[in-house]
């Protein structure tokens, strides 16, 4: 049976590493196109990393987890770089793992 | 193999905008929390997992230290010599990992199965593009294509898990 503390380590390095490729891209020459939203995004994202970090979480986290996953989908239609789409897939596959864990606990 | 003890990887390091960790290392971090999740359902000695484990942490620096290396135009014999360590930390990686795998999937319930070949298949596929690049460098010493060469032998065994 999995905890709901292995969820929360199992899904931080993801999330995290999500924020941190949204934030460069972001900053850099090529941002996000306006319709994607990404300082709304970016503000869930670091909602749910704060959440993760928490010790007693009592909410269902599957939903987050779900739009997380989303989120990390969009950005590969926003991204060129062969390389960082691998990874953007990777943060979407992951998640997308993680939701299922939390749907398993139920 | 580099048997240092390195310190643990954070996950405020890798989040941060200016730490050099990207998502391979996230990957190996999140290995790690799949092997602690584990390691008690499936019949390995601790020792095995605890080797496993010191693996991970050191590859999840490591990683960073070879990209930085592999992205110079010239790479020099010292740079050669840590990439060859990190080269044979990674053989060792998928050498001791693919086995505890493989004893996980067999149990009746195995929840983390997707998870961990998401991510060996990604570090797999991520690490392909980096050796095939070092391989077709000229002045690449022949320990080295010998450590590339391997490394790409062990880690095809993901594909077919």
């Amino acid at each position: 049976m999995i905890k709901i503390e292995d969820i929360q380590r199992l899904a931080l390095p993801s999330v995290a590493m999500l924020i941190k490729l949204m934030r460069r891209k972001q900053r850099g020459k090529k941002r996000f196109s306006e319709e994607f939203e990404a300082d709304i995004k970016l503000q869930f994202l670091e909602e749910l990393y704060q959440t993760l970090l928490s010790k007693k979480i009592k909410e269902d986290l599957s939903q987050k987890i779900d739009a997380a996953a989303r989120i990390a989908e969009e950005c590969i239609d926003e991204i060129e770089m062969i390389s960082l789409k691998r990874d953007y897939q990777w943060i979407k596959d992951t998640l997308d793992n993680i939701r299922c864990l939390t749907f398993e606990r139920r | 193999m580099n048997i240092d003890k390195v310190k643990k990887l954070t996950i405020e390091e890798i989040k941060r905008d200016d730490s050099p960790y990207f998502c391979l290392s996230a990957t190996l971090l999140t290995l790690q929390e799949a092997i602690s999740s584990i390691k008690k359902e499936i019949k390995v000695t601790r020792e095995d997992i605890k080797e496993l484990v010191n693996l991970l942490e050191r590859l999840e620096r490591e990683d960073a230290t070879l990209f930085s290396i592999t992205k110079e135009k010239y790479i020099d014999s010292q740079g050669y010599q840590v990439v060859d360590e990190i080269i044979i930390d990674y053989t060792a990686l998928f050498e001791e990992i693919i086995p505890i795998y493989q004893v996980y999937i067999s149990l009746k319930d195995h929840p983390l199965d997707h998870l961990i070949k998401n991510s060996l298949v990604f570090i797999y596929e991520t690490l392909r593009e980096s050796l095939e690049g070092l391989l077709d460098r000229e002045n690449l010493p022949e320990a080295t294509r010998r450590n590339c060469n391997y490394l790409l032998i062990e880690s095809r065994e993901v594909s077919s898990l």
